[in-house]
């Protein structure tokens, strides 16, 4: 069997959207002549993926992430370039491949709205025809590691977000498929669903060898998963490589909010130049005015401590609030065509 | 290919079942959507039974003739009304997203799009065509031979499936143009409603394009004539399954080109 089980090469992928004119008259102007721009949603992107890995697929909105899921499974046919997974080329062979994966699209459930979880997961034993021992198997498995017993008589519709995600997850992976597709399974869900998701994914993978492709904002989700991650940025490829390496170059910086509403625009203004002066180092520290008071700034805890640079705002300037974060995902990808992942 | 067919009967039992489950569980819309529709196809088919009184002949049709042609028209198109009621929300799927559902299974795009609904009001209006039709029987001049009913069931089928055919094609215009209520409503509203009675009321130029445009000529008009105004069997008899086997594998063409424009919009 062939150890890579995906691989795609200048995958690409454009829209073409019709740009509306404002208006009345420019919605009858549309009627005659139109207007269309192409969106390069996937730009040529190159990859592949071993079997048995889990990959993150990290990047701002707009970014090109579900687009390229949908180019991995089919839905769509590329503009260019090509891809093949295990074995078939998705768009060509869409019947036949899809019996072999398995799709979550967070906040899109794939189950039947009016059915009982159970009746769900019969209905999808029946259409993959999975063997009765298997489908045992994975609803025990399933069942130890999250109490699923409780809802299979409720229909889908009364589940709660958490409760349906689970049990979308829970459906996607009945049928032994080689890999799972998730597109954000944790956008929306409180902390200790996301972390029972996490544990899921984990245990899929480990125990069933299953490969998962997993899209998320949630940079908790890539550092406790992923031991790769590919951030992509205007449908192009901006790093591809170990987590801890992203880590490494990211992981110290951390974002200062502060709420310096009581101050002037140019007494903010002027905090840049003080803070290059107090605090010399390499890479110098990043403030961005928020336009509603709030100043951003964006530090690396290895060459400055943040205490001292909090401290140091405190006694200066008038700051009303104070939220500390880790680095945004925008940062990171202006950091990184500054090389800092290089 | 048996086995296949037998594949998804199976899941289209388990779906339908629970689909019809679930309706049942609420039982109060339930009643009263399948009284309200009975009521009011009792009713229609009473106002229908007046019109078709005070005028003695149509296009040289008699009553009992036009009373058949109608029944005929309601039974063609009742496995459309029944079971593929979905397509008048294609288009909201298509633009809001949930159409993507269908790309994930290892099934036909259109069979699973219309697997999981079952409009149970129709089934109101399938009685009513069924008590036309059961009327209209005994008073037609026909003579039955063995080779008729069969001829009649073959022909049944054809209308079957070029009405299938062509509301496919029709429902699939979502795919290109999105927002397809018009359209829709055009066709079921409009030119449904005339081509339940004989076709020779209409002028040629109706006549061709229910022929060989949009053949809607085939859902009853063709078949009824043949058996009430011809006395045997003749080879245009079957024209009628053919045609349809036609239509209903355009209307197929055109829904996969149409999922094959879909791109994944509002995901
Ligand atoms: N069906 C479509 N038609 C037109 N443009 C589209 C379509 N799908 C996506 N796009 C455009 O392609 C770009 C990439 O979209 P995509 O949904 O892949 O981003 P994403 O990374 O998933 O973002 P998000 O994090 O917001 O989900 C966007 O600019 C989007 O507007
Ligand atoms: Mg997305």
């Amino acid at each position: 069997m062939n150890k890579k089980i995906i691989e795609a090469t200048g995958l690409t992928r454009h829209f073409r959207v019709l740009e509306r004119r404002e208006g009345l008259s420019g919605a009858f102007k549309d009627l005659f002549s139109r207007n269309y721009r192409t969106v390069k949603a996937v730009d040529g992107v190159s990859f592949s993926v071993d079997r048995g890995e889990i990959l993150g697929l990290i990047g701002p909105n707009g970014a090109g992430k579900s687009t390229t899921i949908k180019l991995l499974t089919g839905v769509l046919k590329p503009t260019a370039g090509g891809v093949t997974v295990d074995g078939f080329v998705p768009f060509s062979d869409r019947r036949r491949y899809v019996a072999n994966i398995g799709v979550v699209l967070g906040q899109r459930s794939q189950l039947w709205w009016n059915l009982p979880v159970i009746e769900s997961f019969k209905v999808l034993k029946e259409i993959y025809r999975v063997p009765d021992a298997v489908y045992e198997r994975n609803l025990k498995l399933f069942n130890d590691l999250v109490d699923l017993k409780r809802h299979y008589h409720t229909p889908v519709r009364k589940l709660s977000l958490g409760q349906k995600s689970i049990c979308d997850i829970a459906a996607s992976f009945l049928h032994d498929p080689a890999l799972i597709f998730l597109d954000e399974p944790t956008i929306g869900l409180d902390v200790s669903v996301k972390k029972n998701v996490r544990k899921i994914i984990r245990t899929l993978n480990r125990e069933l060898g299953t490969t998962i492709i997993i899209t998320t904002h949630d940079t908790g989700d890539i550092g406790n998963l992923c031991p790769r991650l590919i951030l992509i940025d205007k449908g192009t490829i901006v790093y591809d490589g170990p987590t801890a390496r992203f880590n490494k170059a990211f992981g110290s910086f951390r974002t200062l909010h502060l709420d310096m509403s009581d101050m002037g625009e140019d007494e903010r203004g002027a905090l840049e130049g003080r803070l290059a002066g107090c605090f010399p180092c390499r890479e110098k520290i990043s403030v961005r005015e928020e336009g509603d008071g709030w100043v951003t700034l964006t530090l690396n805890q290895d060459e400055v401590p943040l205490l001292d640079v909090l401290n140091h705002c405190l006694k200066t300037c008038r700051v009303k609030d104070v939220k500390i974060e880790d680095i945004s995902l925008e940062e990171v990808i202006i950091k990184s065509y500054e090389g800092a992942l290089a | 290919m048996v086995k296949r067919l037998f594949y998804y009967w199976r899941i289209y039992r388990k779906l339908t079942s629970q689909h019809i489950k679930s309706r049942m569980s609420f039982r109060a819309d339930f009643l009263i959507s399948v009284l309200g529709m009975l009521a009011l196809n009792v009713s229609g088919f009473l106002s229908l039974l007046v019109l078709f009184n005070t005028i003695p002949s149509l296009g040289g049709w008699d009553y009992y003739e036009m009373l058949f042609l109608y029944g005929f028209f309601g039974l063609a198109i009742a496995p459309v009304a029944i079971l593929f009621d979905k397509f008048w929300s294609l288009w909201s799927d298509v633009i809001w997203g949930n159409f993507i559902n269908c790309c994930f299974k290892p099934l036909n795009t259109m069979f699973y799009y219309l697997s999981d609904t079952v409009d149970l009001k129709s089934l109101g209006s399938l009685a009513v065509s069924v008590a036309v039709f059961v009327y209209a029987l005994p008073h037609l001049r026909v003579s039955w031979t063995a080779l008729k009913v069969v001829c009649l069931v073959l022909m049944y089928l054809g209308s079957v499936f070029s009405f299938i055919g062509i509301r496919t094609a029709v429902s699939a215009t979502a795919f290109w143009m999105g927002r397809n209520v018009s359209v829709m409503n055009f066709f079921s509203l409009k030119v449904e409603q005339f081509v339940r009675y004989p076709l020779t009321i209409f002028g040629k130029p109706f006549q061709i394009v229910f022929v060989f445009v949009i053949p809607y000529a085939f859902v009853a008009y063709m078949p009824v004539n043949h058996l009430l105004h011809s006395p045997d069997v003749s080879p245009e008899w079957f024209l009628t399954p053919l045609v349809g086997a036609a239509v209903f594998g355009i209307g197929c063409l055109v829904w996969s080109l149409g999922v094959r424009r879909y791109n994944g919009t509002g995901t």
